[in-house]
């Protein structure tokens, strides 16, 4: 039987809930899944007492699933964006050398102590060396024009960063390895204050407009030539998306480190469901599925019932490579293609 | 229809492709076709007057208004009066014809979308064509709904670049055909065609552009019996045009 | 209404006590720490954790009693970075450097979780563990917050690197005290072991510490003395000490301020690095090491997967160009070891420099000069 594309996007919504719930109640404590829905709707007054189920549903739990939301739609997003821009079915969120550069300021805040006076140090670190690739990737290709020589500088932005990251892990203590270690491995968990809401709240900012000029994205498919041709400013779009991935791409790492697998994966995973490459569909559908992709591996990471926890970012690669290989081998018409 | 004047193109900071001292115009109600040699800028002419290669000299006006520069023509009014079928042969992994073919709306905003789709597809002889997957498409099809695609924009001008390189000989003369039946048809005014095809392009041109680093236009039989147009390709050879069949042929007699 | 005013009164009063306090030496005397400042008014006692990293604020804490109110914050602090009811009864500890405190004090009963079990030396902490009464609250290397939550604890005692460390803002969150644990930010030995007296007032055992701390000083610094005192006698010579191995092309040596380097310079060695400056490490490259430690002495620390000559051999073919090789002067800290890593110089032997500078004079002089006949974490490497 065939369902309708929008049905099978909204199908997703009821999984998103689903998938919610199951983070809210499963968790290293074990609390009756009544204690958690009470928990999850119970107002805290400063000052006042509340229960235990109160504070690890509404202090560890919904924190972890908002970021764990946030940053799984955002990477996938960014993702889709990518490979859009460069017509390329590998591209994603990594390919400006955006999480390169925030691996970069991490190490420096880390490993050579620099701006350890900040509020929040990695954090901001992160972002402005994310920021600071940005910026760079941006005037290349305003200068080149051409969408290549940026995939090339990114990569090439992923190579310096990581040498840099490199000397700068050989000079450090122990104690400085074992953190930016730690950072490397990602994690949902501590996303900090207001970060886990504002990466939830910004990607969904940013998917309504993108549905909203999703024929343009449509039109770039066919290339930046067919593009202008169509009336669209290709350059400016092309311009405009690099950038929101970018943003999208270095609040995430800033937040729960480098986690960019979801990123390349999540939008084959998108298309090959919905069977389509437009836009319209293709925006929200891969955001629910990042969201809901990040949240089982998170929840998979911790393996409830158990007290061991595993990095996050080798999780999503055990889990995301196979459903990639499936969705892309699957036969079909076109083989990989954005 | 589009008139050029004095250009001067050319990419990035390289030297000039192509220098054209007068002025020349692709009129309306014709079929041209751009022939030169390869890097004579064909390709470059066609980006040109399309609007998708700014000039570094001179100006491009498309009945009368400017493509570049100040004034220039609105995007979306441009792609309302042009529309083009390029070399570029990236396709998206779930995109079905009739999808591909309804991008042309987007200057429309998506008025009208499903009638001028359907004409669209109709003019090409492609609906049957339209619930497949663009990647699962011949070369001779996908060529079709390419123009289709084009045609959806109701276009009066309808540019292509080398739109048969890849086609068979009879899907390279469909090809041509076609053009012919839709500028005869008044489905559109104008059809400029870069092409390697020099038999198609002498037996189904109004006019023919001669590009070779300059141009120049003339009426097919104008410049094929002036000598102009082997001239183009092979002036030091000893290779000549067999100008009835379009082919170049050795000017010694072949030994047997 | 009572309440109302009592608060305003006891700031006035605390606020009164700093000022008189500012004029007279502080109760608890502090020694050689540099990074730890305790301060007892009245019933309550602050803790101020200095430079708990590079560049941090003083971390101000309120210890108090239970069924106390908390006194007003010291000047200048706008508010404590915890306040923490004494005595605990539930810790959690991050770090395996805090059990030995914990345990001298005899307060291991109140230890309700560490981070993990594998780097653990402590066998009565090691069979609660078994026994379920200590729980593990980390795994693959991060901590389990809504694990550690559950726990209700008094004070989680971790180490943080930055003001934004994610336990520490998360479990602040959530209502849970945390007490930063910079220990290892002293490059003093003896003020690294004074960490104990933060554990006498958590627990409330301040003489007991005190007493302990006393007796490890004390016994320091006469066995230092002593030293002293023989290599004068023996014209002075002291016996050169070259330390640590390569590890990925570079060997990190300790610096001459840092922990290892005041050690070997109290136990009477000439290390070979002891005119360099900086608390942490320096790392060098094999040859510079060469041109320096060939002639060594002693070699003294070495790679954790050293435990022979012929691991060392097969580590790398030209550390046999090093005379301690060849002469069978190579000592490492791994008589307390346990298979799983865990290795008990990082444990109790940081809260015992006495007993370090006592292994490190056997083997630089020899039984007699140390007054002991088996050192306690070293062995030397056959």
């Amino acid at each position: 039987m065939k369902t309708s594309l929008p049905l099978r996007l909204i199908m997703l919504v009821p999984v998103l809930a689903a998938s919610v719930l199951l983070a809210l109640v499963l968790g290293s404590v074990p609390l009756p899944p009544k204690d958690v829905l009470v928990a999850l709707f119970a107002s805290v007054s400063p000052g006042e007492e509340f229960s235990l189920a109160t504070v690890i549903v509404q202090q560890v739990r919904l924190p972890r699933v908002l970021t764990a939301a946030g940053a799984g739609g955002a990477l996938a997003l960014a993702g889709l964006l990518m490979q859009t821009v460069f017509r390329n079915p590998l591209a994603g969120p990594g390919v400006l050398g955006v999480n390169a550069g925030a691996g970069l300021g991490v190490a420096f805040v880390i490993l050579a102590g620099v701006g350890a006076g900040l509020a929040a140090p990695t954090v901001t670190a992160a972002i402005a060396g994310a920021m600071a690739v940005l910026v760079v990737v941006m005037i290349v290709h305003q200068v080149v024009q051409q969408p290549v020589v940026v995939l090339v500088l990114g990569l090439l932005f992923g190579y310096a960063a990581s040498a840099i990251t490199t000397i700068l892990l050989a000079g450090s203590a122990v104690d400085g390895l074992e953190r930016y270690v730690q950072w490397s491995f990602g994690s949902f968990a501590l996303a900090p204050g207001a970060g886990p809401l504002t990466l939830l709240l910004a990607t969904l900012v940013i998917t309504v407009p993108l549905t909203v000029v999703a024929p343009r994205l449509d039109a770039l498919l066919l290339g930046s030539s067919y593009a202008e041709s169509l009336g669209i400013h290709a350059q400016r779009l092309e311009r405009t998306l690099l950038l929101t991935a970018g943003v999208l791409t270095g609040i995430v790492t800033a937040l729960t480190g480098p986690i960019s697998f979801l990123g390349v994966a999540v939008p084959h995973i998108a298309r090959g469901y919905l069977h389509t490459s437009r836009h319209r569909l293709l925006v929200p559908t891969t955001v629910l599925i990042g969201a809901i992709l990040a949240i089982l591996a998170d929840l998979l990471a911790r393996l409830p019932g158990s007290e061991a926890t595993l990095p996050l970012n080798a999780v999503l690669a055990v889990l995301g490579v196979p459903v990639v290989l499936i969705v892309v081998l699957r036969p079909r018409q076109g083989g990989v293609q954005t | 229809m589009i008139t050029l004047q004095e250009l001067r193109l050319g990419y990035g900071s390289g030297p000039d492709v192509l220098v054209v001292h007068e002025a020349m115009e692709l009129p309306e109600h014709a079929l041209i076709s751009l022939i030169g040699p390869n890097g004579g800028g064909k390709t470059t002419l066609l980006r040109c007057a399309a609007g998708l290669l700014k000039p570094r000299g001179g100006t491009v006006r498309l009945r009368g208004e400017p493509l570049y520069g100040p004034g220039a023509i609105s995007r979306d009014r441009r792609a309302r009066v042009m529309a083009v079928v390029l070399t570029e042969t990236v396709f998206p992994a779930y995109l079905r014809v009739r999808e591909l073919v309804s991008l042309g709306r987007l200057p429309y905003g998506g008025r009208d979308s499903d009638a001028a789709i359907q004409r669209a597809l109709a003019y090409t002889e492609s609906e049957y064509l339209a619930r497949r997957y663009v990647g699962s498409l011949s070369d001779g099809e996908r060529q079709r709904v390419m123009v289709a695609r084009a045609l959806a924009q109701e276009p009066e001008i309808l540019l292509l670049d080398e739109p048969t390189s890849h086609l068979d000989p009879p899907h390279q003369t469909a090809l041509f055909q076609l053009l012919r039946c839709l500028v005869e048809s008044r489905v559109i005014e104008t059809a400029v065609i870069a092409t390697h095809q020099l038999h198609l392009a002498l037996y189904f041109s109004d006019l023919l552009v001669l590009v070779n680093r300059s141009v120049r236009q003339g009426t097919t039989t104008e410049l094929t019996e002036s000598g102009a147009v082997a001239a183009t390709f092979a002036p030091h050879t000893n290779l000549g045009l067999d100008t009835h069949r379009g082919w170049f042929v050795p000017e010694a007699p072949l030994q047997s | 209404m009572v309440s109302r005013f009592f608060v305003p009164i006891t700031a006035v009063l605390s606020s009164l006590t700093v000022l008189f306090l500012a004029a007279s030496p502080p109760t608890l005397a502090q020694d050689f720490a540099s990074n730890l400042v305790i301060e007892s008014t009245g019933r309550a006692t602050t803790v101020t954790v200095v430079e708990a990293w590079a560049g941090a604020p003083d971390l101000t804490y309120a210890l108090v009693p239970r069924g106390t109110p908390v006194p007003a914050p010291p000047p200048g602090a706008t508010q404590y970075a915890a306040v923490i009811t004494t005595p605990v009864r539930r810790v959690v500890s991050l770090a395996t450097t805090n059990i030995p405190h914990l345990r001298d004090l005899g307060a291991l009963s109140t230890l309700v979780a560490v981070d993990t079990g594998d780097y653990v030396y402590d066998s009565q902490v090691l069979e609660r563990i078994a026994s379920g009464q200590i729980r593990q609250v980390s795994s693959g290397g991060a901590i389990d917050l809504e694990r550690v939550i559950a726990l209700q604890p008094d004070v989680v005692l971790i180490t943080a690197f930055g003001p934004d460390d994610s336990v520490m803002s998360r479990l602040r969150q959530a209502g849970i005290p945390t007490m930063v644990i910079a220990d290892w930010r002293e490059a003093d030995p003896l003020g690294r072991a004074e960490w104990l007296r933060l554990f006498g007032a958590l627990l409330d055992r301040n003489d007991q510490a005190q007493q302990l701390l006393q007796d490890r000083a004390q016994r320091y610094l006469t066995l230092r003395d002593r030293i002293a005192r023989e290599v004068a006698a023996a014209g002075g010579r002291r016996p050169t000490v070259m330390a640590n191995g390569p590890w990925q092309g570079q060997w990190p040596v300790p610096a001459g301020e840092s922990y290892m380097a005041r050690l070997f310079a109290d136990a009477g060695g000439r290390y070979l690095w002891e005119d360099t400056t900086g608390s942490g490490s320096l790392f060098l490259d094999m040859e510079v090491v060469l041109a320096r430690a060939a002639q060594a002495d002693f070699w003294i620390n070495l790679n954790f997967d050293w435990f022979t000559l012929e691991d060392v051999r097969r580590a790398d073919g030209r550390l046999t160009a090093f005379a301690p090789f060849r002469n069978g002067s190579m000592y490492h800290h791994i008589r307390r070891v346990r298979p799983s890593g865990a290795n008990d110089f990082w444990e109790s032997g940081l809260s015992r420099p006495d007993v370090i500078l006592q292994d490190l004079a056997w083997i630089l002089h020899g039984p007699g000069v140390a007054g002991t006949s088996q050192p306690t974490y070293y062995s030397r490497i056959r």
